[in-house]
């Protein structure tokens, strides 16, 4: 889509597609925190998450001539993101269940140093990335982004209904047990 | 629907009136029902911080190149990473940079701002990255506009704009654009030098109000925040610019 045909398009056709493309870009930079942190109630393992946000940067890139410039980027992205993820796993033959994130790793998310508040986001955080497959991503969607259910189960690709009652059962696991581990 | 269910959906907005009248009519009588419907707020609230939290993380080079369409070798400005990075990074490390709401409070002696969403500076940042080396392209809309500019970005953000004079600085005015960072309109004004360094004054609408004047540093981009009725203001440029004296003329005019 960029650079071929430039005499065709003439100077002015050509300077708006390198603004478009500039556009995309800041917006693709600019989406980066959100995305990761997206990935990450997929992966929940940091690392996988970034190798994931890696991969959907490098489809977005060579998919951004297929996107509608009217509707907003992030959810373009979130679907993307959750595509490779499904694909990934599928590949790999590689579902993680209910796979505790090692303490450390929490750790290494919010470094936000001591401090008791950054303590207990740490232990949110530990306890969401250990509910199981698919809570943690609807709780972020729902609970923290504020996305409605039906754009919710169009990210996630499951049905209204589910996430629906996928939320409310992951805020009652969650309540469940972070009062254990406040006990 | 479950008692557990009731509450996920009154949380979520998605009852229906009369449900919600009866669910809260409930709760008058059910101290239980009442506290439950309380922890499930705090728990939100919780969730908020603490995934707001993980939008203050610096965001790793490889997926910053990731996300160029250019390669950054063809580029004038090609970041700068290494050393210098990873300096600044262990610099925010050492001052416990969390969200902008965890370093507020746990740095109370120094004034600092409070972001309305986390991470909106981070994304300002960015933008600043980007749009700083864009040459002909720098502004959406040319100084010549001055006075559309400042009625079409009072209208978008909710907060009235005046284009504050720079000339006492040495930099000049050159246009706007209208970005959108933490999920709110914002606006940047766009100054140059006669070096052709640039400099933007960036303005949301935020009820936090902060005192004096704040300094925060994203890898290579430096900010000056403060806040004014209603809006939160931010002056970004590089290091070396004199970010600290144009952020206090601007607070004057705007």
């Amino acid at each position: 889509m960029h650079g071929s045909g430039s005499s065709a398009l003439g100077r002015a056709g050509e300077s708006l597609v390198n603004r478009q493309a500039t556009d995309f870009e800041a917006e693709l930079l600019s989406a980066l925190p959100r995305l990761r942190r997206f990935a990450l109630t997929l992966t929940r393992r940091a690392s996988d998450a970034d190798d994931l946000v890696q991969m959907t940067c490098e489809r977005a890139i060579s998919n951004a001539d297929r996107r509608d410039p009217a509707q907003p980027l992030l959810p373009w992205l979130y679907v993307m993101t959750r595509n490779l993820w499904t694909s990934e796993t599928r590949r790999l033959r590689v579902r993680r269940g209910a796979g505790q994130v090692p303490a450390d790793e929490t750790d290494e998310l919010i470094t936000g140093a001591s401090g008791e508040e950054a303590l207990r986001a740490r232990q949110v955080l530990s306890a969401v990335l250990a509910l199981p497959e698919g809570m943690s991503s609807v709780l972020l969607l729902v609970a923290v982004e504020g996305h409605s259910y039906a754009e919710t189960a169009a990210i996630l690709d499951i049905p209204p209904g589910t996430v629906m009652s996928r939320v409310s059962a992951a805020r009652a696991r969650l309540r469940t047990s972070l009062d254990r581990s406040a006990a | 629907m479950t008692r557990d269910d009731r509450i996920s959906a009154w949380l979520d907005g998605v009852l229906p009136p009369d449900e919600v009248e009866a669910l809260e009519a409930e709760a008058a009588h059910d101290p239980d029902l009442a506290a439950a419907m309380e922890a499930m707020q705090q728990q939100d609230d919780m969730l908020g911080d603490a995934f707001g939290a993980l939008l203050d993380r610096p965001v790793p080079d490889a997926l910053t190149a990731a996300a160029r369409t250019t390669p950054p070798a063809n580029l004038p400005h090609a970041p700068r990473v290494s050393l210098r990075h990873l300096a600044a990074g262990l610099a925010l490390l050492a001052i416990g940079l969390g969200s902008g709401a965890y370093l507020g409070r746990m740095m109370a002696s120094a004034p600092q701002i409070t972001a309305t969403a986390p991470g909106w500076m981070e994304e300002i940042a960015t933008y600043h990255r980007v749009y700083a080396r864009q040459g002909r392209h720098l502004v959406e809309v040319p100084a010549e506009e001055k006075g559309h500019i400042e009625a079409w970005l009072s209208k978008e953000t909710g907060v009235r704009i005046t284009v504050p004079d720079l000339a006492a600085s040495g930099y000049v005015f050159r246009g706007a654009r209208l970005l959108v960072a933490g999920a709110k309109p914002v606006a940047q004004l766009i100054y140059t030098d006669d070096a052709g360094r640039v400099v933007a004054l960036c303005a949301l609408q935020s009820d936090r109000a902060t005192d004096g004047f704040a300094t925060r540093t994203f890898d290579d981009v430096d900010m000056v925040g403060w806040s004014a009725p209603g809006a939160a203001w931010v002056a970004v440029g590089e290091p070396g610019q004199p970010l600290q004296a144009i952020a206090e003329q601007a607070a004057t005019e705007v």
